[in-house]
């Protein structure tokens, strides 16, 4: 038997130095702890099925994780949810837990929403204004990417959607990000702070956290749960 | 100081910032206010080295059992974590609650490897604590170590205050109650040093003074207070099978070293291989019960949900019910796809039925260590392997499907030739040859070879011998180089420099210390990583202080000669080793005493004497 599930999963404060891979790791561990019956691949060295949603750069706190497994048993996902939530490490926790069948599949999703809160020290807002309105109105802003140890430059003005300025707490700012994240192409918020730091160089990031990630196609918003 | 709200900022620029964070699953967290003693246990090494270390994981929970004491890790910054502290003002802190630590009660390192030391100095200088112990105060916290190094404590003993020799288990407990005992009355570091001086296995160096021949050697050291023993005493275990183990372990987020769950099934080895310190000072054998392993194991994977157990031990096979444990836990962990791994197995024809059981669940690469590569050679180290054994082993793995096989051996051992370097190069081409005879060809076939220098060790039978000189090693290592050029097999070699220095240090006297701080000044740190090691630094530094390393490395000693060692007692007598270092020299081997006759190690004298009854010294 082979049951498919999604996850969504929270990544807090107390995790957010661990790398993609650790949090393979740790769920998976969690998962064991949890007593689900996992379905392991065949061969020398049996691994449980896992697929992931782009993995997001370490320091990132993030309420979309999602994960897709597969189980040899069916179910009920409120029992998968108690189980797995109670065994999580600090800083993982569950937000929901739904069936993967019917559903895009992970490899699909393209957009990503993040919070950016940013301190722009003496700059005003409205410096931040134009700032972000050029940056908005590029159609280049090349940047460096290490990959197998060859630097390449990718133009990353395409990926970026927009940038909103929302809330404003003791000085500091909040940026709305809608960036690209998916196979087809993809920014994170560091590399776009970047390119702001060249209009104000004062900015500096407090904290980042990823909100949604979903398909967008032809106008329309597919979420994986 | 708010190291919270700075780690915010300098984390996200650090290499593998989870080395700093904590927040691992298990890990132990506690209101400081409400403890009477707090301790940090540190490493001097990095996260995944010390993560992996099987004696801090279990004196971490050990001591967090107890409701009075909190109980932290620290481990050495990577360099650009340490530069980001130095340049932020940053004191080394505490990994749970972030607690500098000039503000614990007690820091307790664990001694694993010579080469750690200068870590030690590091870690100490970071944390703003004196680096010797006279200089510190009643508020500097205690500076305590253990692990196996501190069978020399002599190298540290003006460096550390107080050494805990042998199994710490028990004693770290009753330090802790004499801690809180005295802080209740004076408070002051000299009642707690000169009593805790009093407990079995302790020793304090402040409270010893050494006193030397004219031709640098040590005449004899002797304890400058009354009522403290001439020799401390080793602590160890008697019932291993009740003693506390901890199952639920934290869970690094990180790739460590080790990754795994570590069931340790016995301590001690009698197989006495006469290189060997561990089959040495952990004597004597005593193993748990398979049921106590399978309860450790079963509870382990509940609260970890690891995916791997290794069974730890000196020599893995030499348990006696292996088969029946590895039975039960390979069902028991069928399902999970829970794997089993052997480290420090002895391969011959029984484990090999073992390690194909395992293969059920997991494949990994085999691993022999016949440490020399002739007859003669073996029977000088009582390594009692013989060609034939390994050769057969060897094509029993490559018929049920191996293809990766290593080879460990040491080079410099006392009286080898190049004949017995030949033997090395001729064994490596033999189990090609085998995987050639089984296969019909060489198709997929790895054999690494790795050599490390021999190190002369305290208390074992060649503490009296040289190392061979640094060129000669490198000479050596050369020599195998060439003869080993086979597109099938690989050769390893360890840095002969960092051997020598392990000689130097593992033999070493109270004057090192001062070598120490000053290869600290000059700037060493992390020596066993070859990218920051710097041999010419420490060359200065003994010669800026005038001592010669090669005095302890490279010279033999006469016989009654005294040893600075010698201040502590691990039960195995001195006339033992050196009836085995004349048999050494005869190429005599002595059989393993669990199916031989009792050769008298020692051991037995040791309080209580539990473990060998039934065997007639002879
Ligand atoms: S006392 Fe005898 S039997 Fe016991 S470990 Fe030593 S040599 Fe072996």
């Amino acid at each position: 038997m082979r049951v498919k599930v999604r996850m969504r999963i929270r990544k807090k404060e107390e995790a957010k130095y661990i790398s993609h891979l650790d949090l393979m790791r740790a769920l998976e561990r969690a998962m064991r702890r949890a007593k689900l019956p996992l379905k392991f691949t065949e061969g020398f060295n049996p691994r449980p099925k896992l697929t992931f949603t782009p993995a997001i750069p370490v320091g990132i706190t993030s309420d979309v994780e999602y994960m897709d497994v597969e189980f040899t048993k069916q179910l009920s996902m409120d029992e998968i949810f108690s189980r797995l939530n109670s065994v999580l490490p600090p800083g993982i926790s569950l937000v929901k837990v739904d069936t993967a069948e019917g559903k895009i599949p992970l490899s699909a999703v393209n957009r990503a929403l993040y919070t950016v809160v940013v301190d722009i020290g003496n700059a005003t807002r409205e410096v931040l204004e134009k700032a972000i309105e050029k940056l908005l109105s590029r159609s280049e802003i090349n940047i460096e990417k290490k990959s197998k140890g060859k630097v390449k430059f990718v133009n990353i003005a395409p990926w970026i959607y927009d940038i909103k300025i929302g809330q404003i707490e003791d000085g500091k700012i909040e940026l709305k990000m809608e960036l690209a994240a998916g196979q087809q192409g993809s920014v994170t918020p560091p590399a776009v702070v970047n390119a702001l730091q060249e209009y104000i160089p004062s900015l500096s990031v407090r904290r980042i956290n990823r909100d949604e990630i979903f398909l967008f196609d032809n106008g329309k918003r597919i979420d994986p749960i | 100081m708010d190291i919270n709200k700075i780690l915010e900022e300098i984390l996200p620029k650090v290499s593998k910032p989870t080395r700093y964070s904590g927040n691992e699953l298990n890990i132990i967290k506690k209101d400081k206010r409400k403890i009477k003693v707090h301790i940090a246990l540190a490493f001097p090494d990095v996260y995944e080295v010390g993560m992996s270390h099987l004696g801090l994981r279990i004196l971490y929970h050990l001591l967090n059992e107890q409701e009075n004491v909190y109980a932290e890790r620290v481990f050495a910054p990577w360099v650009d974590m340490e530069d980001m502290m130095r340049e932020k003002g940053i004191p080394l802190f505490s990994l749970e609650s972030k607690t500098p630590l000039s503000e614990f009660n007690i820091i307790g390192f664990s001694l694993q490897y010579e080469m750690s030391y200068s870590n030690v100095l590091n870690m100490l200088e970071l944390a703003g604590i004196p680096i010797f112990s006279s200089e510190r105060k009643d508020s500097d916290p205690i500076v305590i170590a253990g692990g196996p190094c501190v069978y020399n404590p002599e190298p540290l003993a003006e460096i550390i205050d107080l050494f805990v020799i042998g199994e710490a288990e028990e004693a770290i407990l009753e330090l802790v109650d004499l801690y809180i005992d005295c802080k209740e009355s004076s408070g002051s570091r000299k009642e707690f040093l000169e009593r805790a001086a009093q407990i079995p296995g302790v020793y304090v160096p402040a409270f010893y003074s050494v006193h030397y021949n004219e031709d640098g050697t040590v005449k004899e050291i002797v304890p400058t207070k009354a009522g403290l023993p001439e020799k401390v005493k080793k602590r160890f275990i008697k019932d291993l099978d009740n003693v506390y183990y901890p199952t639920r372990i934290i869970v690094p987020y990180m790739d460590i070293v080790h990754d795994r769950a570590v069931l340790e099934i016995f301590r001690g080895c009698s197989r006495g291989c006469r290189f060997c310190q561990a089959g040495m000072i952990y004597r004597p054998v005593r193993e748990k019960s398979v049921e106590k392993l399978v309860n450790i194991a079963r509870e382990m994977i509940e609260a970890t949900g690891y995916e791997e157990i290794s069974l730890a031990s000196l020599s893995t096979s030499d348990y006696s019910d292996l088969k029946k444990l590895i039975e039960i836990l390979t069902d028991e962990f069928r399902e999970s796809r829970v794997g089993l791994s052997l480290p420090s197995l002895r391969i011959d024809s029984f484990t090999l039925d073992i390690a194909r059981r395992i293969m059920e669940i997991k494949k990994s690469g085999l691993t022999f260590a016949p440490e020399a590569g002739t007859q003669r050679l073996r029977d000088v180290i009582n390594k009692g392997v013989t060609e034939e054994d390994l050769l057969n082993s060897v094509r029993g793995a490559f018929e049920a499907g191996w293809n990766t096989v290593k080879l460990y051996f040491m080079i410099g051992l006392p009286t080898e030739s190049y004949e017995d370097l030949e033997g090395i190069a001729e064994l490596a081409h033999k189990v090609v040859d085998m995987y050639r005879q089984v296969k019909g060809s060489t198709k997929g076939l790895r054999v690494t070879v790795s050599t490390s220098t021999f190190v002369p060790k305290p208390f074992t039978p060649f503490q009296w011998e040289a190392q061979i000189p640094l060129e000669e090693i490198e000479e050596r290592q050369k020599f195998l180089k060439k003869k080993l050029k086979n597109p099938h097999i690989s050769y390893n070699w360890h840095d002969g420099r960092l051997s020598f220095l392990e000689a130097v240090f593992s033999r070493g006297d109270r004057k090192l210390n001062l070598v120490l701080k000053k290869a600290r000044e000059k700037g060493c740190r992390f020596d066993s990583w070859s990218d920051i090691f710097s041999f010419s630094k420490w060359m200065e530094a003994f010669s800026e202080i005038g001592i010669d390393p090669k005095f302890y490395a490279n010279r033999p000693r006469s016989e009654n000669e005294f040893f600075p060692w010698e201040v502590i007692d691990p039960g195995i007598d001195r006339k033992f080793l050196l009836r085995e270092l004349k048999k050494a020299k005869k190429a005599e081997p002595t059989p393993d005493c669990r199916f031989d006759r009792c050769h008298g190690c020692g051991i037995m004298k040791l309080e209580g004497g539990i473990a060998c009854e039934g065997k007639n010294e002879d």
